[in-house]
């Protein structure tokens, strides 16, 4: 159906009636296209608008969009019939949602590579083997360890160090462009694990030979959640008097926040999975170019205190909310 | 070379896909184009310029007559707009944009939403 071209010359009421199925003018590749140009999550509510455009909201025209080139290999995999692979992936789309929940190991198992699922933007976790961690190679400190449920085949265990220095790097153009990405370190604690508590640890993010961004956490698991109502002799004002200071008691401490800082100090949060992951920095990524190297960086190398009971699961870099 | 479909729309009287309107928006944005290449922010401006009055079903000619004169980077940029002004919105504006009513059967749609209950978080009001 073409439209017609005297329309602008009718009445309102005409150009209501005129408010036509635009469906039926637009070719289907144009509106895959434009469907294509929104996000996961248009995408996947657009099923709803009418079965016409169900078929092209669910096209892999569109979704071939949003899912990574790296992951094609386990579509076409899947979709040969002499594939021993068992993905449960028929359509684009089901690839695109597999990848927001089972993060692909890319680069030789270096990397693993997943999907936010409304805006489908890259997430990544660098293994324990693609950071440098000093002295890993000295069995005294630090060992490979081989834990189930974790996302790499080994993980990395301190033993022991006073010298603590993790880096991690990722080169920009593999991040998706316009996001603000933060970086966490994953990691658990063992039981014994010490010389962590009300330990300052500095954390840093940036590009490499720019400008980076430190701040001091604290890897200690319990540092957060000290008891409620732990009674702090303090002095406070309002028992201040001229020449005569009394001490008095501070009020109950407040819980950490959702974030948990507490005296804007940040301790470490429990993950999903199980983990805990401690925000290293943010990096607003521009454009889809490469823009250099992105560092990021776990440091303790100025007290020369002893510490141990770290087992590292990688640096996770994704979108920020 | 991106002229040579120019070259026939004129040719071909009987053309309904290309409107004299639709013709002077579009024609002028090659050159346009070459012009501010280089200046992004520029082009944006003058993108939404253009744009800043031109109704739904207008968009809808814009893009017909970039696809039928294999005009790609004004293709792109219509379509982009439509992106633009769908994203994030309810499915029942969706409708109304594209001008189509809902044809599930009873049951159908709900079982959808129930399916993509994640995708519905966060939406704009209408």
């Amino acid at each position: 159906m073409d439209m017609d071209p005297t329309v602008s010359t009718r009445s309102e009421e005409s150009d209501e009636a005129e408010a036509v199925n635009m469906l039926k003018v637009l070719p289907v590749d144009c509106i895959a296209k434009v469907l294509s140009l929104t996000t996961p999550a248009d995408a996947c509510r657009s099923s709803l608008v009418s079965t016409s455009f169900k078929s092209v909201a669910e096209s892999n025209a569109v979704w071939d969009c949003f899912v990574p080139p790296e992951s094609d290999y386990l579509f076409n995999n899947s979709s040969s019939s002499s594939s021993s692979s068992s993905l449960p992936v028929s359509s684009k789309k089901e690839l695109f949602l597999y990848l927001c929940d089972h993060p692909l190991l890319i680069q030789d198992g270096k990397l693993s590579l997943s999907l936010e699922k409304k805006s489908g933007k890259k997430c990544y976790m660098l293994s324990p083997k693609d950071l440098i961690i000093v002295w890993i190679d000295t069995p005294a400190y630090w060992r490979w360890t081989s834990l189930p449920h974790t996302r790499f085949p080994e993980v990395a265990e301190l033993i022991k160090v006073c010298w603590l220095e993790i880096r991690g790097r990722i080169n920009t153009c593999m991040l998706s462009p316009a996001t603000l990405y933060a970086a966490y370190l994953v990691f658990k604690t063992t039981t014994g694990s010490y010389g962590f508590e009300s330990q300052p640890i500095e954390v840093e993010v940036g590009l490499v030979g720019g400008e980076i961004h430190k701040q001091t956490v604290y890897l200690d698991a319990y540092g957060g959640r000290r008891p409620q109502y732990q009674i702090v002799p303090r002095r406070i004002g309002i028992f201040n008097r001229p020449f005569r200071r009394i001490p008095g008691f501070q009020a109950p401490q407040p819980q950490p926040k959702e974030n948990e800082e507490l005296n804007g100090l940040k301790y470490p949060k429990e993950r999903v999975d199980g983990w805990l992951e401690i925000e290293l920095g943010e990096f607003f990524n521009r454009s889809g170019k490469d823009n250099g190297e992105l560092e990021m960086s776990v440091l303790e190398v100025n007290g020369g205190n002893w510490k141990g009971g770290l087992i590292v699961q990688g640096i996770e870099i994704r979108p920020k909310p | 070379m991106k002229f040579c479909t120019v070259k026939q729309y004129f040719d071909d009287e009987n053309n309904n896909n290309v409107t004299n309107g639709i013709a002077t928006t579009v024609i002028p944005l090659p050159n346009k184009h070459l012009k501010i290449k280089a200046n992004n922010k520029e082009m944006e401006q003058y993108e939404q310029e253009l744009l800043r009055n031109v109704m739904p079903q207008e968009l809808t000619k814009l893009i017909l007559a970039a696809n039928y004169l294999n005009f790609k980077e004004a293709l792109d940029f219509f379509c982009r707009t439509v992106a633009n002004a769908i994203q994030n919105k309810s499915v029942d504006y969706v409708r109304k944009f594209f001008g189509l009513e809902s044809d599930f059967e009873p049951g159908e749609e709900e079982k959808l939403c129930k399916e993509f209950a994640w995708s519905f978080e966060g939406v704009d009001e209408d």
